[in-house]
């Protein structure tokens, strides 16, 4: 019985270990803040009557502007689909936090802590208590000590009001109040810089106090500020191997890896001058650190108070995530470098490998489309070994990468047969092979390559030996570089399929050679037909305009509604009040007319989200990041599977609907710019004067929407529709087209 | 034959209503629209006068003047069944009526004048030309009714709301009008001016006319709506700038007159015909004429109610 027992145990583990679970992204948890489920103009209201009344006008009216303007736009950033809350980050951090205030717990109470997705090294403090650390911050600091000196610092922020005073001070600058009066623009700009660098040391002295209160060592409230300085990197440095993207027959040409590349603080300078900058250099905050802590007994201090292997954890997840900001940012290298580092401690992490042909994908796609320059970062503006990534994907060839990217996907499906994300990028990729380089299944050899013994070595790419040419130089650099590149690998994609061309790979590829025959065959129609497809399509723009479209659609998911509207007289400002109202009616509307269309509609609007609305908020963060990426692929005319798509089938589970759509309206009051023009023709002909009057006082509206249909289970937009009309957006406009819109999408086709 | 007509409509409308075509605001299909068309006649055939020469009402000579101008309301009722057919498309079948008066002015011979050359009268075609009745210039009260039916199709600006019933629209329609003037109590007097036994007289006229409108629809609650339009309409026979505003030679003939058949065309009389100067054919143009400056321009205030 034992013996039995052991061997169903040992069985488990070795399952559990084959069917390693996949790093799921970070995601809300709990119930929605209040932070998140009030409305702006309810905190606006709330924030407005604690001014003092006492106050000057000016001060006054200063605070209500900044009171009224942060609340909207902390909304703003609230849905953004960048925040998270209650989610381990942001508990840790919060834990930390408690650590930091141990003498000060309601001050603890008070504060939210929050995730945001970024990469950009930072955190940051709003007037309302609200305390935002980016990813990228949590995956760069070394230990837990480290964050809390930032935590520190960013406490004093809301404790002193300095944003809330910067503000009020930016304003009297910008006016010349007081002391501003009788300065020079020049000098008022300058004082705006200082002002902002007296709150960020005033932060890093009060910050330093309270950390001193802790037991945190001080060693690490100076290396902090290390961390800051080399922001600009990747959280390691490590040398990026040639094999990485090999397998057993592709092998990379030498040539197109940098023998030497730029050594850390070569090309970004550090900015001891701070002038004109919001904060002050890194140099003086570490010397004004450096003093404060000089002759302090470290001794008994550590790095770790919550624990160290908390914090692990925590940076692990940190530095997971920035694979996924880094891919949703289109910055490709980056994720494929980062997820490099992560394979190093974990080199069978299926999302760090899936970040890598993902990333591949990305790189390869913008290449065979000709819009590289999109996605791809200066090699030679990189410093430290992930220069290696840039410079490779520099020098190899659409079709190289191309090969590359599928030959990596195509041993990741073989090991994960049941991934959706990575069958249908593989197919992708194999599609964009055949599509754009070639269709002879004959071009990749099936035997191994027989090394030929060649006395010429290729050529090695020095950077440092080429950032030192001058222009003309460096052209016959490259072109030498180029040619010896050619001379000593010759095709080395022949190869790369080599052992894998089994009956599956075959046949994916001969399906993608009949589709690229038929589409070859539709793009060269004879004249009949071609108008033959011209009255088609008459006829169907015809139909288009009289009934609409009818996609036959029964249920819709609706993100983020939204409205905006705009007076161009007063600068194109958003009227952000009557703004907010238009979108709670805009969700009403869509309910009530999908409604009586008998059309199922879920709809996510960031205006009334409710406690326990979590999972819809994870929803409308996943969407909303996808169709940001998308936004920009839909921008630059390529097509592209979705990123995300695993995370994509489930909301398609859950909602039982494949279909998403982004609506919104802008409302437009426009300038009158021929008003006194009206006017002066009408005295000139005072028959015309009651139309001069009508046209000089009647104001002008214009009004913008838009309607996005995505297809969410194909990756693929059904329907973009945007139309500008010379009206106000009126309740019953705004209401009769927003039904127009909700009846194309929920009618059928009748006939052909 | 009638009740065919009538299942046809039904049957046509049900068909209509059973269709998918959702299209229009809100989905609703049929609007149900009352329209009051009116303008502010400065310029007006109101008042049909004879002018001439003479004193106290009696008359010498062929020459008046038609009209005098004279301020008058215009009003016209109409009411509207508007089909949407699509999104921004729809059709419409109208009723309209108005009402309105015509101070005419008749001419009764008392008597032949013995002079034969008014002065300005400088002819080379002899004084004989000229000898003419002695005229007695009398107000004869007519009311005119119009009654109208007619289709109309309206097009709804893509670029300003971009579904019907709402926003900037055009219009195009055809309408048939039958008018009547009707003169009532003739007093023995004005029954042997005008040759007649009956005490009321009456004359009718069909004739056809084709309009445009531009206008433009805002709905409120869902269900009603507010329309302001400018409209023009183009009356047959009607010689309406003519008539409104320039000096015309009016007939004096001693009746209304029928020609040997009992009927002729109004519109293909000349001035050379002797039906043309006849009392009735006056009359008649003076009633078109009237009718159709109304309907020319008018400003149009609607209200409408949508059903699904």
């Amino acid at each position: 019985m034992k013996r039995l027992l052991y061997t169903v145990l040992c069985l488990l583990s070795i399952t559990s270990f084959a069917q390693q679970k996949e790093y799921q992204p970070l995601k809300a948890q709990g119930n929605m803040p209040k932070d998140f489920t009030t409305l702006s103009s309810e905190k606006y209201e709330a924030q407005k009557k604690k001014i003092n009344k006492k106050e000057a006008r000016f001060e006054k009216k200063a605070k209500d502007d900044f009171y009224l303007k942060s609340n909207y736009h902390l909304h703003d950033l609230l849905y953004s689909g960048r925040v998270l809350y209650n989610d381990k980050v942001s508990n840790y951090v919060k834990e930390v936090a408690e650590v930091v205030l141990e003498d000060k717990p309601n001050l603890h109470k008070e504060l939210r802590f929050y995730t945001l997705k970024s990469s950009v090294v930072n955190a940051f403090a709003t007037d309302q208590g609200m305390l935002f650390f980016n990813l990228g911050l949590i995956a760069q600091v070394e230990n837990e000590a480290q964050l809390a000196m930032i935590i520190s610092h960013e406490i004093t922020h809301y404790t002193n009001k300095h944003s809330v005073n910067r503000h009020i001070e930016k304003k009297k600058i910008l006016r010349g109040k007081g002391a501003y009066r009788s300065i020079s623009w020049e000098d008022r700009i300058q004082s705006m810089s200082t002002y902002s660098k007296e709150n960020e040391m005033e932060a890093d002295l009060h910050g330093f106090k309270r950390y001193k209160k802790t037991n945190y060592s001080y060693k690490d409230a100076q290396k902090v500020f290390d961390v800051l300085r080399y922001s600009y990197l990747p959280f390691d440095d490590i040398e990026f191997k040639k094999s990485f993207l090999e397998s057993e027959h592709l092998k990379l040409p030498e040539s197109y890896f940098l023998k030497s590349v730029n050594e850390i603080g070569s090309i970004h300078e550090e900015d001891n001058d701070d002038e004109g900058s919001t904060h002050p250099s890194i140099r003086k905050r570490v010397e004004y650190i450096k003093k404060k802590t000089d002759g302090l007994d470290n001794t008994g201090r550590v790095s770790y108070i919550v624990g160290e292997q908390r914090f692990k954890e925590i940076q692990k997840i940190a530095r997971h995530e920035l694979c996924n900001i880094y891919l949703n940012n289109l910055q490709y290298e980056k994720a494929l470098y980062n997820a490099y580092l992560i394979l190093q401690n974990e080199p069978n992490d299926l999302h760090a490998r899936k970040t890598v042909m993902k990333a591949l994908y990305g790189l390869s796609k913008y290449k065979n489309a000709e819009m590289f320059y999109e996605v791809h970062g200066d090699y030679t503006r990189k410093e430290g070994a992930s220069q290696k990534v840039y410079f490779l994907m520099d020098t190899i060839t659409s079709k190289e990468l191309n090969t590359v990217a599928l030959n990596y996907a195509w041993r990741l499906k073989q090991e994960n047969t049941n991934d959706k994300e990575i069958s249908l990028i593989t197919e992708d990729l194999m599609k964009d092979l055949v599509f754009n380089h070639t269709q002879d299944i004959e071009d990749f050899s099936t035997t191994p390559h027989q090394a030929v013994s060649t006395n010429a070595k290729p050529m090695q790419f020095d950077s440092v030996a080429y950032n030192k040419l001058s222009k003309y130089e460096k052209i016959e650099y490259k072109q030498k570089f180029k040619e010896s590149n050619i001379e000593n690998n010759p095709s080395f994609d022949r190869y790369a399929f080599v052992g894998m061309m089994n009956d599956e790979f075959t046949e994916l590829f001969e399906k993608f050679v009949t589709e690229k025959e038929k589409k070859d065959k539709e793009e060269n129609l004879s004249a009949e037909q071609l108008a033959a497809k011209r009255k088609k399509e008459k006829k169907e723009n015809k139909r288009i305009a009289k009934k609409g479209r009818a996609f036959g659609i029964d249920k819709i998911i609706v993100v983020d509604p939204s409205y905006n509207k705009i007076d161009e007289r007063k600068g194109n400002s958003k009227k952000l009040k009557s703004s907010e109202n238009a979108q709670i009616s805009l969700q009403g509307m869509i309910r009530e007319n999908a409604q009586s269309l008998n059309l199922d509609v879920e709809v996510m609007d960031n205006n009334t989200f409710q406690s326990n609305d979590t999972k819809k908020y994870n929803d409308f963060v996943t969407l909303n990041n996808w169709l940001g990426e998308r936004a920009v692929h839909l921008g630059n005319e390529i097509e592209m599977v979705n990123i995300n798509q695993n995370q994509l089938s489930e909301i398609q589970d859950h909602y039982g609907t494949k279909y998403v759509t982004w609506i919104g309206y802008t409302g437009v009051r426009e300038k009158k710019e021929n008003a006194i023009y009206y006017l002066c023709i009408s005295c000139v002909y005072p028959i015309f004067l009651p139309v001069g009057i009508y046209y000089a006082v009647n104001p002008e509206f214009e009004t913008y929407m838009y309607c996005i249909v995505f297809d969410i289970e194909k990756g693929e937009y059904v329907w973009i529709y945007k139309n500008k009309l010379e009206d106000r957006d009126s309740k019953s406009l705004v209401k009769g087209t927003l039904y127009d819109l909700l009846y194309q999408i929920k009618s059928k086709r009748t006939e052909d | 034959m009638k009740q065919n007509k009538l299942l046809l409509l039904v049957a046509l409308l049900l068909s209509c209503y059973l269709s998918n075509a959702q299209a229009g605001y809100l989905g609703r299909k049929f609007l149900l629209k009352y329209n009051l068309h009116t303008n502010i006649a400065l310029n007006n055939p109101t008042y049909s006068k004879l002018a001439g020469y003479g004193n106290d009402g009696w008359l010498e000579g062929l020459e008046y003047i038609a009209e005098e101008d004279r301020f008058g309301m215009n009003v016209i009722n109409e009411i509207d069944l508007e089909y949407i057919y699509s999104r921004t498309s729809s059709v419409s079948g109208v009723i309209g009526f108005t009402r309105t008066s015509i101070e005419h002015q008749i001419a009764d011979v008392v008597g032949t004048s013995n002079e034969s050359d008014f002065s300005g009268y400088n002819s080379n075609l002899g004084e004989t030309v000229y000898y003419k009745n002695l005229l007695n210039a009398r107000d004869l009260p007519v009311k005119a009714r119009s009654f109208s039916l007619g289709i109309k199709h309206t097009k709804y600006y893509k670029s300003y709301s971009g579904i019907a019933p709402l926003g900037l629209y055009g219009a195009w329609s055809f309408h048939l009008l039958r008018s009547t003037a009707e003169i009532k109590d003739l007093s023995t007097k004005l029954q042997e001016i005008l040759e007649t036994e009956e005490t009321d007289y009456s004359l009718s006229n069909t004739t056809f006319a084709i309009g445009y409108e531009l206008g433009r629809q805002q709905v409120y609650y869902d269900r009603f709506v507010l329309s302001l339009a400018v409209s023009f309409k183009y009356i047959y026979g009607a010689k309406l700038l003519a008539r409104a505003s320039e000096y015309y030679d009016y007939g004096s003939g001693p009746s209304f007159y029928n020609d040997d058949n009992g009927n002729y065309n109004e519109y293909d009389l000349q001035e050379e015909d002797p039906e043309y100067f006849t009392q009735e054919s006056r009359l008649k143009r003076n009633m078109l004429g009237r009718l159709g400056l109304q309907q020319l321009f008018n400003i149009k205030l609607g209200v409408a109610y949508l059903i699904k």
